[in-house]
């Protein structure tokens, strides 16, 4: 997509305005049945449109101003929890509505540079708090599949956007599935990075042991050059890996032969949806069959991780929420929701005196035998597949009063956050209601490319990329 | 599991007010939650380590490491802020 679209926009089959202007008018016709954007930042981008149509107008050699704008004239759009300069920033939440932020987080600068067009800032469970979207100050996401359920989250409107046509590229957070949760439901592509793999600085900060910044994208490929642009080392952040940046795109196109795949047997229990179980199947038969070793893994502690991630998460979340004080920034505390307000009492009472050794470090402990867990399976397989959420998307309003419910969801994809991994979320299939059903392809730290290629493969033999929601 | 108290206690080392609804909602749904935590007490954790930090590669970096950074100027340091006073922001009394 990002390919085609660069070279149309060289050849000048299309101007950088004409395009902006029909995912504008994309958004203004339908956003308001999907509520994907809190905010939109229409006369910038077209500004910024401009700007670049200039840039090739006057260039020489166009098709080398690949090398210095690799996401030239590309529309995207930033979840709301993602620090913007000047334009206002809100989490979601009424705690920092009309919050305008004096600095651009590095992703957005990064991506600015690199001379993508941003349309607008994403809806989201507010502060990241959330598995559905439902959670948001601003109005629930739909999912354009079926618009009477959730989109899921946190990032919601990232999926829903992209799996919309309203943006090519949205970037998002996952410190518990937030990414790959919304991709799974909407038919799109997420990438979580490894932490650290891209820069946290102007994100507004959730779980910090935790939390990744990723995108979403429709195919895995666009997903790849995207990673290319955010990934790397901050001096702004000082959790940001010194590790170097594979060149993704290298070897996506080289199939899965002699991949050694693992299956954890602890994803596939009672409880797992059997369409979801199917999707899973049908794509390991086509895995198999291109030349791929299909292996079953243990991982014991899987059942424990949940708990472990409700400890550390309303703990890491009650510390970094404590800026929230009205005085500097923001409105005053009570204007937290619900969830924010659970989340902060949960953490508050277990890092408290008498109880931090029962749960913050107990769980800080069972962590360590988690991450124990990948690095044994990790010596007999490259990577590991598995299914994203447990169910399909709920309905709106089926779970909102139900934390532990909610919660639940979460149990697949919070392994991996616990211990640092890369995960890819892609499509792997579609119920018989037609809801979208993703697969995750947990990887080596670091390893994003391994999972860009056997991604690859999977989009390529199911082709569900091509299947659009009708709006 | 948790009483009234506890929620009183923690809503205010949080500094969170709740109405008395939320109170006995709060109550309700973390004992709940807590409940479903309390089964990590079910593993063996002898002897092992806690982690803090997944990535082993990441180490401590010093300003020393990265030089000098650049820093907001006043004005958009007090942009945000409700009440301001001169070069200062102004907060309630706490004394």
């Amino acid at each position: 997509m990002i390919g085609d679209f660069l070279d149309k926009l060289l050849k000048r089959k299309i101007t950088a305005q004409e395009s902006i202007k029909q995912y504008i008018d994309s958004i203004v016709e339908h956003d308001d049945n999907i509520n994907s954007f809190i905010s939109r930042n229409f006369e910038s981008a077209l500004s910024r449109a401009k700007e670049i149509d200039h840039i090739i107008d006057t260039s020489d050699t166009p098709a080398s101003l690949l090398n210095e704008y690799p996401l030239l004239g590309v529309p995207i759009a930033h979840k709301d929890i993602i620090s913007t300069k000047d334009i206002e920033t809100t989490a979601a939440s009424n705690v920092l509505k009309g919050y305008i932020p004096p600095y651009d987080a590095t992703i957005v600068n990064k991506m600015d540079s690199a001379g993508a067009i941003m349309l607008g800032k994403l809806n989201c469970d507010a502060f990241a708090h959330g598995a559905s979207g439902e959670n948001s100050d601003f109005g629930v996401v739909k999912n354009p599949y079926d618009k009477d359920r959730v989109a899921g989250g946190s990032s919601s409107g990232s999926g829903a956007a992209v799996a919309s046509g309203f943006t090519i590229v949205a970037t998002g957070t996952d410190t518990g599935g937030s990414l790959r949760n919304p991709a799974s439901f909407t038919n799109t592509v997420a990438i979580k990075p490894t932490y650290g793999r891209v820069s946290r600085y102007g994100v507004i900060a959730m779980a910090s042991s935790l939390d990744s910044v990723g995108h979403v994208t429709r195919t895995v490929k666009d997903s790849a050059l995207v990673l290319q642009t955010t990934a790397g080392v901050d001096s702004n952040d000082a959790s940001s890996a010194n590790d170097s940046v594979d060149k993704y795109l290298e070897k996506i196109e080289e199939g899965v032969r002699g991949m050694k795949i693992g299956i954890p047997k602890e994803y596939f229990v009672e409880g797992l949806d059997p369409e979801i179980n199917q999707a899973i199947q049908d794509n390991l038969k086509i895995l198999e069959k291109a030349g791929a070793e299909i292996i079953e893994i243990s991982l014991p502690h899987t059942e424990y991780a949940l708990a472990v991630y409700y400890i550390i998460t309303p703990s890491e979340v009650s510390s970094n929420l404590a800026r929230f004080d009205g005085i500097r920034f923001g409105e005053s505390r009570d204007k937290f929701g619900n969830e924010a307000k659970r989340r902060i009492m949960l953490g508050t009472y277990t890092l408290s005196s008498g109880y931090y050794d029962a749960y913050y470090l107990k769980a800080q402990k069972v962590r360590t035998l988690v991450i124990e867990d990948f690095k044994s399976a990790f010596k007999k397989v490259d990577m590991i597949l598995a299914p994203v959420t447990p169910m399909h998307p709920p309905k709106i309003g089926e779970n909102v009063n139900d934390p532990l419910k909610m919660y639940l969801m979460d149990v697949l994809t919070v392994p991996v956050n616990l211990a640092g991994l890369p995960a890819l979320s892609v499509p792997a299939g579609f119920s018989k209601r037609g809801l979208p059903i993703g697969l995750q392809l947990i990887g080596k730290h670091f390893d994003e490319s391994t999972l860009y290629t056997a991604g690859y493969f999977i989009e390529q033999s199911n082709q569900l990329y091509t299947r659009r929601p009708e709006l | 599991m948790l009483n009234r108290d506890d929620i009183l206690r923690v809503a205010s080392l949080a500094k969170l007010s709740l109405s008395e609804k939320e109170v006995e909602l709060y109550k309700v749904q973390l004992s709940e939650v807590l409940n479903y935590i309390n089964k990590l007490g079910e593993v063996n954790t002898g002897g092992i380590e806690p982690t803090y930090h997944s990535i082993q590669t990441v180490k401590n970096k010093f300003q020393s490491d990265v030089g000098m950074a650049e820093s907001l100027s006043l004005a958009e340091v007090q942009k945000n802020a409700k009440r301001k006073s001169g070069r200062y922001i102004e907060t309630e009394g706490v004394l």
